[in-house]
């Protein structure tokens, strides 16, 4: 059977989400077309609307539809002279959660990796350095992940910033809280007992 | 019908990974046995029991491997010894001999005396000594597995034919060496200098110039017009 030309386009474009293949798409457009018209137009509103206005932050580069975030734009943040380097705005969340942190991010949107293409003008360096030469800033944390090229994009920004007057940290790794030393990997492990700390 | 092939255990090291469909990576592996090859791996949903932690370039892995043609499918990691602690210059490097590799290697030939020389330049840049020696043996091995290794050849039998040989020689792509017989101003290279290339000795610093902007050239015509990303790594850290 031949779909009408509409509903196959709404497949087809449901097929743009992460994870969704051609069944899924089906499935859902089924759905929202059966029993949720409304939510289905809300969700197009937003989509629509979303794609249109959010843009990057002018300072942190994360998603905002503002010329900067609100994270940014806070004083009390700004007060806290602290600045925390993140690959993607999901991580931002994850920090945010714990509430340990008050200072502004700035986000990366990726991490080195020269075979995929992604150098350090991918990563808005240039954009960071204006930053840092802003003296805005007491203290860069390097929040990258703990894989081989986070952490090469931890040294790289760490270098970088050396010809500023910032001291530079990175997030320690370790075993996670509740778990047990029995099945933590060798790695995790390695780098927990050289980073260990005086009590 | 028959099922995926089982392979021994193969030594690898990964070159490059990338995300695959939810929760899978899709791998360059550099392997003793089987040469540059591609690889699936699913990588596990929960952090517990994921394979990524292990699946880090730099590192020796022992892994089970098995599927026929070209995309095999990686079922278990045997042993995964500790990632290479490389820093900085060192960690660059080593971005810089994957590029190469994953660029240039054709897939599924084997190539046994490359792993080494992969397996030696890595770890000479863990003890953190010069750079640029570590990078041209490597490139010179890369080239002699391509079979593109220079003739150093035409350096000897020239001087034995002629006395006034020539002391400057420029390099052609598909060609060769050849003696610079007319006044060229750029890209040529002192016979001396060549000759202790081919001879490995490159501690002179001249000498080591002159074997980087030969390996430039060199690599050049094989890179086609996407530059080495790695490169830039360098000149943002200068």
């Amino acid at each position: 059977m031949k779909l009408s030309p509409l509903v196959q386009e709404l497949i087809d474009n449901l097929k743009h989400l992460p994870g969704v293949g051609p069944k899924s798409a089906q499935r859902m457009a089924f759905h929202l077309l059966e029993r949720n018209r409304i939510g289905a137009t809300k969700l197009a509103n937003s989509m629509a609307k979303a794609m249109e206005h959010i843009g990057h932050c002018r300072t942190c580069r994360t998603f905002t539809e503002l010329e900067q975030c609100d994270i940014c734009a806070s004083p009390k943040r700004q007060a806290s002279r602290l600045l925390c380097i993140v690959e993607s705005p999901s991580d931002i969340l994850a920090i945010e959660q714990t509430g340990e942190f008050i200072g502004r991010y700035f986000v990366l949107m990726g991490h080195l990796s020269p075979i995929d293409g992604i150098g350090p003008e991918e990563l808005g360096l240039d954009q960071l350095q204006n930053l840092l030469s802003s003296d805005e800033f007491d203290e860069m944390i390097l929040a990258t992940n703990p894989t081989v090229e986070g952490e090469a994009t931890a040294h790289f920004i760490a270098d970088l910033a050396g010809s500023y007057d910032v001291s530079v940290t990175r997030i320690a790794h370790g075993v996670p809280v509740g778990g047990e030393l029995g099945y933590v990997d060798g790695n995790t492990l390695s780098h927990a007992f050289s980073g260990r700390k005086k009590l | 019908m028959n099922k995926d092939r089982e392979l021994a255990l193969q030594t690898v090291y990964l070159l490059h990974s990338r995300p695959y469909r939810e929760n899978s990576l899709l791998l360059n592996l550099l392997s003793k046995d089987l040469g540059h090859i591609s690889a699936v791996a699913y990588a596990g949903s929960s952090r517990k029991n994921s394979k990524r932690a292990q699946l880090q370039p730099f590192s020796t892995l022992q892994v089970q491997l098995k599927g026929k043609g070209s995309l095999l499918t990686l079922t278990q990691i045997e042993k995964a010894q500790l990632p290479l602690p490389l820093s900085r210059q060192f960690l660059y490097s080593g971005f810089y001999l994957n590029e190469l590799c994953v660029r240039l290697l054709p897939q599924n030939i084997s190539c046994e005396t490359l792993f080494a020389h992969y397996h030696h330049a890595l770890t000479q840049l863990e003890q953190q000594i010069s750079i640029e020696p570590i990078l041209r043996s490597f490139e010179f091995a890369l080239l002699e597995e391509l079979g593109l290794g220079i003739d150093f050849s035409v350096l000897d039998e020239d001087s034995q034919v002629q006395e006034s040989s020539p002391d400057y020689w420029y390099y052609l792509p598909e060609q060769g060496l050849v003696s610079a017989d007319y006044e060229r101003s750029i890209n040529k290279f002192d016979r001396r200098h060549l000759l202790a290339i081919r001879d490995g000795n490159l501690q002179d610093p001249d000498v080591l110039l002159t074997c980087k902007s030969l390996m430039r050239q060199v690599f050049k015509p094989l890179l086609g017009s996407r530059p080495l990303q790695s490169r830039k790594l360098f000149a943002y850290s200068k």
